[in-house]
């Protein structure tokens, strides 16, 4: 197994409101190993942007750390002072957001906002930070890179926005590039690019990726382990095979079963109901009240991470040993016969 | 399927936005299709293909530039008669997008839902319009305790659900869906779409679907039309445009859906459409029904091409 570069342990994140605290981020562990993807699924309001935005030290002026720890390269990023994050932030770990348009500034040139960030955090001149500008925009593969730095953003279409955005997130070589729902915004042939380029430059730069997205589609394209969030909490992390082909916890089934492939027909089985008020979280398995595989031990406690394999681990009472079998939807036991297909 | 009745025809028809004094836009570029009763008619396309314009077009919201549009047989762009406008207005609804952008703040659920019956007079006490409300909240799964809410109230799911509610309220014929799901998460998706089946069963219902999400079109339509820049490239039965797909455009399309496997995903290979493969300077390329039922755009020398390639 590769080296850790980040650890993210118990971490709770709460912001304050009027109404009482938002507990949006309620515990969730896990490392980041060097030069993988990971990719964090969840729903809206599942917690997986405030994780990444408290990675980042980024939390609105109301959010705080409640609890937990984020480990990187020895510093502890829950404690650190705003002036120490300015090393980190853009630096070592980078970010890429779902809407190129608003992380541009519409009134400088392209090649204007590269250069500065380069300058910013490296101690170069003019000269040498505008070639490396330049190499940088051939690095994701926009023709003609010289003449493009003169341009401005709205002189680009969307994915070409994009892939300014990630050559100014690479532009530090960070060591973590985090990326939250960068293909959103994107039609489907644009996003299929984007997330290639994407794929190239981690093989091409080793850069550790964590990939924010609710399409499953994409995820099973970019990333190597995948965490499950739901309401605060990661539900079930593994490999992307295991989750995709072998997955434990009913709201992954659910997640599985409410999306149509090209082979679907009849219902979908959606997932009743909608997830909990994170004002008052409910007690036990918050996802209790939308299975109907819940037991009366789900409403009481919330299930701990049981281990399935080395790096399988999914948050549910069903795991336990004293658990009634249960067998999942057809469409995931169909899953579930190709899982040894691909473990071998 | 052609001695099915047609509920809609849309003939040659174009919408044309100006930009200052010569610039053009042709969103809609000459395309024709027609809709039979009680089916599911998907359109997909990429942002600015012209699908939004299309259904815009075809409820009245924007004129169009040239062409026609028929529903039930009788023309309905243009001036038309105070009666057939309000035939119109009360048989084809629409759906949109954004839950909150498409209802009113200000009114209550039940107004909301209601304005539409008063529009069209279609109630004649208090009573009775709340029950229709009552009536139409409970096929969506809501209930009279939500009759008295604002919208921002409910979440994003529930908001799309009292649009579906207002849209069914009047007893339309015809529902035009704009990105009816794309605002939503995955698991409501799911039962908003699950919703839209069931209605279109028990109601007689037929569905103009527009979309750009691929594989949940294919899951919902029974035919499909693929639209770029304007033209209407492919049209086809679901079944028969994934299988044969035959415009290049369509199968770069196809080709970079994503979906929830691993194992193909690996495997993946994308096609990538460039416009310069057809030589539309020598041929002049047009719709032509290449089997039964499957319409391609194209040159007379490409429907050669093509006619070698289906399966």
């Amino acid at each position: 197994m590769k080296d850790k570069i980040l650890e993210v342990k118990d971490l709770e994140v709460s912001f304050r409101t009027y109404a009482g605290d938002v507990q949006a981020v309620r515990g969730s562990t896990f490392d980041l190993y060097e030069g993988e993807t990971l990719a964090i699924v969840g729903e809206s309001g599942s917690g997986k942007s405030v994780t990444v935005k408290a990675i980042m030290g980024l939390l609105a002026t109301n959010g705080y750390y409640k609890n937990g720890s984020i480990m990187f390269e020895g510093n502890e990023i829950t404690e650190m002072k705003e002036r120490d994050m300015h090393s980190i932030r853009g630096n070592k770990i980078a970010m890429i957001f779902q809407d190129p348009m608003t992380s541009l500034d519409p009134t400088m040139t392209v090649g204007k906002q590269l250069t500065e960030t380069i300058k910013l955090h490296h101690d170069v001149t003019k000269k040498e930070a505008h070639d490396r500008a330049v190499n940088l925009i051939e690095l994701v593969e926009i023709p003609e890179p010289a003449s493009r730095m003169k341009q401005y953003p709205h002189q680009f279409s969307g994915g070409m926005r994009q892939r300014i955005v990630i050559a100014m997130a690479l532009a530090c070589e960070p060591r973590i590039l985090i990326a939250d729902e960068p293909t959103t915004a994107l039609d489907v042939t644009i996003q299929a690019q984007i997330i290639e380029l994407m794929n190239d430059l981690k093989e091409k730069l080793g850069v550790a990726v964590i990939f924010i997205t609710h399409d499953l589609g994409v995820v099973a394209n970019v990333a190597d382990r995948v965490a499950v969030m739901y309401a605060g909490r990661i539900v079930e992390i593994g490999t992307s095979n295991e989750i995709f082909y072998n997955p434990y916890h009913p709201y992954t089934w659910g997640l599985m079963t409410s999306m149509p492939d090209l082979e679907t027909e009849g219902k979908l089985l959606a997932i009743p109901g909608t997830p909990p008020n994170l004002l008052h979280p409910p007690v036990g398995d918050a996802f209790a009240l939308r299975s109907e595989y819940a037991m009366e031990i789900d409403f009481e406690e919330a299930p701990p991470l049981f281990k399935i394999s080395e790096t399988h681990y999914a948050a549910t009472w069903l795991l336990h040993e004293y658990a009634p079998k249960v067998t999942p939807p057809a469409i995931i036991v169909k899953r579930k016969e190709r899982f040894s297909e691909v473990s071998e | 399927m052609e001695n099915r009745e047609i509920i809609l025809e849309v003939k040659n028809l174009s919408r044309h936005f100006k930009l200052g004094m010569k610039k053009v836009v042709k969103a809609v570029d000459d395309i024709s299709f027609s809709i039979y009763k009680g089916e599911t008619f998907g359109l997909v396309g990429e942002s600015g293909s012209g699908k939004s314009t299309t259904g815009r077009t075809i409820i009245k919201l924007y004129k169009p530039t040239s062409g026609e549009v028929y529903m039930n047989g009788g023309r309905i762009d243009g001036k038309i008669s105070r009666e057939d406008n309000a035939y119109v207005n009360k048989n084809i609804q629409m759906i949109f997008q954004d839950p909150m952008a498409c209802l009113n703040p200000r009114m209550k659920v039940e107004d909301i839902i209601a304005e539409g019956l008063d529009i069209h007079k279609m109630t004649t006490s208090e009573k009775q319009r709340r029950d229709k409300v009552v009536e139409m909240l409970e096929l969506v799964g809501l209930d009279e305790q939500h009759l008295e809410r604002y919208p921002h109230e409910f979440s994003g799911g529930q908001r799309q659900r009292i649009g579906i509610a207002r849209a069914m309220a009047v007893e339309p014929k015809l529902i035009i869906a704009d990105e009816p799901i794309s605002a939503l998460d995955v698991s409501i998706q799911a039962q908003v779409i699950n919703l839209m089946n069931d209605l279109k069963e028990h109601k007689d219902l037929t569905y103009l679907f527009i979309a750009h999400d691929l594989s949940m079109v294919k899951y919902i339509s029974d035919r499909i039309a693929v639209m770029y820049k304007g033209k209407i490239v492919e049209l086809a039965t679901s079944e028969d445009l994934f299988k044969n797909p035959l415009h290049p455009y369509t199968k770069s399309l196809l080709s970079a859906i994503p979906l929830p496997d691993p194992i193909t995903e690996r495997k993946r290979k994308r096609f990538s459409y460039d416009a310069s493969v057809h030589n539309y300077d020598v041929e002049t390329p047009e719709i032509v029904e290449i089997i039964p039922n499957h319409f391609v755009y194209a040159s007379p020398s490409e429907i050669e091409k093509y006619k070698t390639e289906i399966k």
